[in-house]
């Protein structure tokens, strides 16, 4: 696409991260069916935008309990900790992109409960954060 | 997350929902929204949009040469569909507006307006009330493709564009007599659209840019000039209609036109039902369906006898009903149905429905199973026509092949003599599934409303070909018509 209008709207896409919001308002659609879905859509932008000015809470659809359940099922034993390896793919399945690939314990590849919960909870705040960093 | 490494499963029943609530034209209209105009914040700028009511108001532009009878065309749609009607001479006359002065001002220098005016003034006459809500009509507006892509680079689109279209002979001869009442502003002829009121006859003048031939076929030149740039702007969802016909016939096929809904990128799982008395030809359509278009073909009555053969659980419960030769009980009958239909390859490929809804409440219980149809169509076919396809069909015994007196018939004095004919196809059994069929068709036609119908009264491929084009374009809306 040569047209400069054309590559100013692709700028602008990804500058406000039009792309990734859209995903994640499809994802919650999916999950939740909602009857409104306008009206849905509408709340969850309020959602987002509360938690762009006070830089916390974001909206997301996993939380605590999943994330702990997605450790127990890699940690049958209940050890206490899992493998790098383990650890890499949970975090592609959980969709996590941009994840912390040397966490505390890496080098022993004993990898705590808290330190995935932590480095999860963080990705995928980053993830939901779909407007421009203020 | 990148779609090729997390494969994604998504529930079935999250099509159903999406097409129900059109979510991919909400989706992209959003998008096209927020490129138009860029705003600093855009969730901010999507809340308003969502809050916004739906938007299926009429967006209609009328086109065409001099004296084709925009105006009075756009005058009639506007007053059937109750929308706003803009043209070039109404925005001028806007007292109010800065801009209109300004472009006033520019024509008493008899220079052209310069488009990006003109775009002014078609926003604010679009940001207000009547239009928002109601829609609009415009008359005769953009000239030029330069202005129709001006507009477009605002956001305003139209999303039907109607041309009437007339040999030039037709159309000067028809400006000779064109006269304009100067107090209604109301278009009149002297030959085929009389005034009966005769106080308005005497206040009959001829329109201010003259009835001469010579100024006739100076304006046919410019809009011949203009024409194909304009066509290809609007190309997508344009209509062409034969303006030599009288004004209640352009009326009636313009009015169809603005039912129809352009064709929408949205992925489709077409959903059908075909539903028609015995002999209307669903099993030979439903069959041709399926094969073109990959779709599940599951017909009710053979569901049943199939579960009766596998003497699965609802088999053997459905097998006394099936031995006496009566009709299964509904909830059975739904039970079965919603088994099949749930299963992945109907729920991906989409499926072909016959035989089933018979009566509203099965029709009501179905889709509440979640399983609602996108299409419906019902196969209209006169009586006469049931009983000469369905007594005349014969069966030849040695061979296994089927013929049919009228069309198919057997090719020798022998095939004829050996052919039965099914108990079923016997003219008494026929009536009475053609009243059993007829006794509840009404009521399930009030319940589907966006059901179809078909002629079916022709052969198999024309009626496979009218079936094609009501599955693949959109359903037509229904108008509020103001009758």
């Amino acid at each position: 696409m040569d047209v400069p209008r054309a590559s100013e709207s692709k700028d602008y896409l990804q500058q406000h991260k039009i792309m990734e919001l859209f995903d994640n308002l499809t994802a919650q659609l999916v999950f939740n069916r909602p009857d409104n879905p306008k009206e849905f859509m509408a709340n969850y932008i309020q959602t987002l935008k509360e938690s762009r000015t006070a830089n916390m809470n974001f909206p997301c659809i996993f939380d605590e309990t999943n994330i702990g359940s997605v450790f127990g099922m890699l940690d049958p034993t209940k050890k206490g900790f899992i493998t790098f390896a383990q650890y890499k793919e949970a975090m592609v399945t959980m969709g996590c992109v941009r994840y912390d690939t040397s966490p505390p314990g890496a080098e022993q590849d004993c990898i705590s409960q808290d330190t995935f919960t932590r480095e999860v909870k963080d990705s995928l705040s980053r993830a939901s954060a779909t407007f421009q960093p203020q | 997350m990148d779609a090729t490494k997390k494969p994604l499963r998504i529930p079935p029943q999250f099509g159903v929902y999406a097409e129900k609530h059109n979510l991919f034209e909400m989706f992209r209209k959003l998008i096209e929204d927020l490129l138009i105009h860029k705003p600093g914040d855009p969730l901010e700028f999507l809340q308003e949009q969502l809050k916004r009511d739906d938007n299926d108001v009429p967006a209609i532009i009328i086109h065409g040469p001099t004296a084709s009878g925009k105006t009075t065309i756009s005058k009639m749609v506007c007053s059937s569909l109750r929308t706003a009607y803009i043209s070039a001479d109404n925005l001028l006359a806007d007292d109010v507006s800065a801009t209109a002065a300004e472009a006033k001002k520019h024509l008493q220098n008899n220079q052209p307006i310069p488009t990006d005016l003109w775009v002014k003034m078609i926003q604010a006459r679009l940001q207000l009330y009547d239009c928002v809500k109601k829609g609009w009509v415009l008359d005769g507006f953009p000239e030029t493709r330069e202005q129709a892509l001006a507009l477009q680079a605002v956001g305003i689109t139209a999303k039907h564009y109607v041309v009437l279209e007339a040999p030039d002979t037709v159309l000067i001869e028809r400006q000779m007599g064109k006269r304009i009442d100067p107090q209604t502003k109301e278009i009149y002829h002297t030959t085929f659209d009389f005034p009966t009121n005769p106080d308005v006859e005497s206040r009959l003048v001829e329109p201010p840019e003259g009835c001469s031939e010579t100024s006739t076929g100076e304006r046919l030149m410019k809009w011949h000039r203009f024409s194909k740039g304009l066509e290809r702007c609007y190309e997508k969802y344009s209509k062409f209609v034969n303006a030599d016909q009288p004004k209640a016939d352009i009326f009636a096929q313009v009015l169809t036109f603005l039912k129809s809904k352009p064709r929408s990128l949205a992925p489709h799982t077409p959903r059908v039902i075909l539903l028609g008395p015995t002999g209307s030809g669903k099993g030979v359509q439903a069959a041709l369906l399926a094969s073109k278009y990959n779709l599940v073909n599951v017909s009710s009555g053979q569901l049943v006898k199939e579960a009766v053969a596998n003497e699965s659980k609802m088999g053997e419960a459905m097998k006394p009903y099936v031995e006496r030769g009566m009709l299964v009980p509904d909830n059975q009958m739904v039970k079965l149905l919603d088994e099949r239909l749930s299963q992945v390859d109907c729920t991906s490929r989409g499926w072909v429905l016959r035989g089933f809804p018979r009566t509203r409440e099965q029709a009501e219980n179905l889709s509440s199973c979640g399983h609602e149809a996108n299409r419906v169509f019902f196969l209209d076919v006169p009586n006469d026509s049931v009983y000469e396809r369905l007594t005349l069909r014969s069966l030849d015994v040695v061979t296994g092949q089927r013929y049919h007196s009228l069309y198919n018939p057997p090719r020798t004095v022998e095939i004829k003599d050996r052919g039965l004919q099914q108990p079923k196809d016997a003219e008494e059994e026929v009536r009475q599934r053609l009243s059993a069929f007829y006794a509840y068709a009404e009521e399930i036609a009030d319940f589907c409303e966006d059901a179809q119908h078909v002629n079916a009264d022709q052969d198999p491929h024309t009626v496979f070909e009218c079936i094609e084009s009501m599955l693949v374009n959109p359903t037509p809306k229904k108008l509020d018509l103001d009758e």
